[in-house]
């Protein structure tokens, strides 16, 4: 659960977002033989790691291994005992590097590098003192078929006074059959961050109010989409 | 291009499976680097006795309790044994025509264009899995005018809240001004 700081119509609110379960649980899937179960451990793959392949011959491979250092294969590393380390490729014996820069190489659509910046590090902003704005009203039909929505959550009240609040929100989206577009920052007008380090998403607001023995009941959504509903100018053939 | 049979209603449809388009495809992508005086460096991995490995070095090894397994692995299922499903492209897979709200709540990920579709606007639930898969993924067969999509992802549930929310209903655990007239998408 994480808390959303939402403002519409001048008045703004502390609700809480869920994520949602999945219609179809997850399978709890085994691997066995008639020993037990099978489990995946690292290990070290003996690659002669003092050779550049690129630099054997064929002759060389076919006659012996070079490319293979047996004695320091199959030993078994444990994760947690793993640290990630920067090291120049060009020093042989390996020796951590400490003081580096992390910087982030930016491509375009066509691979080619239009920017280096500093590494960036987003923090989540959906329960900044700023509230997330509610913006550009859409209709839903249009909403859903323009944009790829990867991840959806549900806003939930806190009380009695976010519940009107909310429900007044969802009333008004589920009457014009429109979802809102979502804002954050001063403007409101930033993708959302949920979490800390995660990245950058249009947030769009969905709302339903039920119908029968729901007619009292809302749905508010949060849909998260990080890309349009389209071909790119020159597709190019990847596998899946 | 590779073709998907769908069955509606009693009738074979098909259609060809173009590239997936990921948002690295339409904007671009930012790559992380790590440097010194200008000088790239490489990522490995650490051990405790101070051996600096490259990525290359370590491998994951399947092993049961007794070491490396030489009998096939059998898959199970709370402790059933189950069959591998075929590919979607080695099947006629069902369709079935739903209103397009069918869409809100399902979380997208991945995107592949359809070409050569016969089918009029609107959109259709079907299954899709590239490779054999013990379960297919849920999928949607979204038509437009002149393109149409296969999402393939995961259906999410959702709930009215009434009054008093029913908080067992939602995960326990969290997972993971100026308005422009444009959404800018190239978040990278």
């Amino acid at each position: 659960m994480d808390a959303f700081h939402i403002e519409h119509q001048g008045k703004s609110a502390k609700v809480s977002l869920r994520s949602l379960p999945a219609e179809e649980e997850e399978l709890n899937v085994t691997e066995k033989t008639s020993v037990g179960q099978v489990t995946a451990l690292k290990v070290t793959t003996g690659v002669n790691a003092a050779l550049d392949p690129a630099s054997l011959k064929p002759d060389t491979l076919i006659g012996s291994d070079p490319e293979l250092d047996f004695a320091a294969a199959g030993q078994i590393l444990e994760p947690e005992s793993l640290s990630t380390a920067y090291y120049d490729p060009g020093d042989s014996s390996r020796t951590p590097v400490s003081n580096f820069r992390q910087l982030d190489l930016v491509f375009d659509a066509q691979g080619q590098e239009k920017e280096r910046r500093q590494h960036l590090t987003r923090k989540a902003n959906i329960c900044d003192i700023y509230p997330v704005k509610i913006g550009k009203r859409i209709p839903i039909s249009q909403a859903l078929t323009q944009f790829v929505f990867r991840q959806s959550c549900q806003i939930v009240h806190e009380d009695g006074v976010t519940r009107d609040f909310l429900f007044a929100i969802a009333s008004e989206l589920h009457e014009k059959q429109e979802m809102a577009v979502l804002g954050a920052g001063p403007k409101g007008n930033l993708p959302l961050v949920v979490r800390d380090k995660g990245s950058p998403h249009r947030g769009f607001l969905y709302g339903e109010i039920g119908a029968g023995a729901d007619k009292d009941k809302y749905k508010l959504l949060v849909l998260l989409s990080d890309q349009e509903l389209k071909r790119p100018a020159m597709a190019s053939p990847t596998p899946a | 291009m590779k073709e998907l049979k769908f069955n509606l209603g009693g009738r074979t449809i098909t259609a060809e499976l173009a590239a997936k388009v990921d948002k690295k495809a339409l904007y671009g992508y930012a790559k992380k680097i790590v440097e010194k005086d200008g000088k790239q460096l490489a990522r490995g991995l650490l051990c405790p006795d101070g051996k600096l490995l490259r990525r290359d070095e370590i491998s994951t090894a399947c092993v049961d309790p007794e070491g490396t397994p030489v009998e096939e692995i059998v898959l199970e299922i709370d402790g059933k044994p189950v069959q591998v499903q075929p590919s979607s492209f080695d099947r006629e897979n069902s369709l079935a025509e739903v209103p397009l709200k069918a869409l809100v709540g399902f979380n997208v990920s991945d995107v592949y264009p359809l070409a050569n579709v016969s089918l009029s606007p609107g959109l259709y639930r079907t299954t899709f899995t590239y490779r054999k898969a013990l379960q297919p993924r849920a999928a949607f067969v979204l038509v437009k005018e002149g393109e149409a999509y296969l999402l393939a992802g995961r259906m999410k549930k959702t709930a009215f809240v009434g009054l008093n929310v029913a908080y067992e209903f939602f995960d326990a655990e969290a997972q993971e001004a100026e308005e422009p007239e444009d959404l800018d998408f190239s978040m990278v």
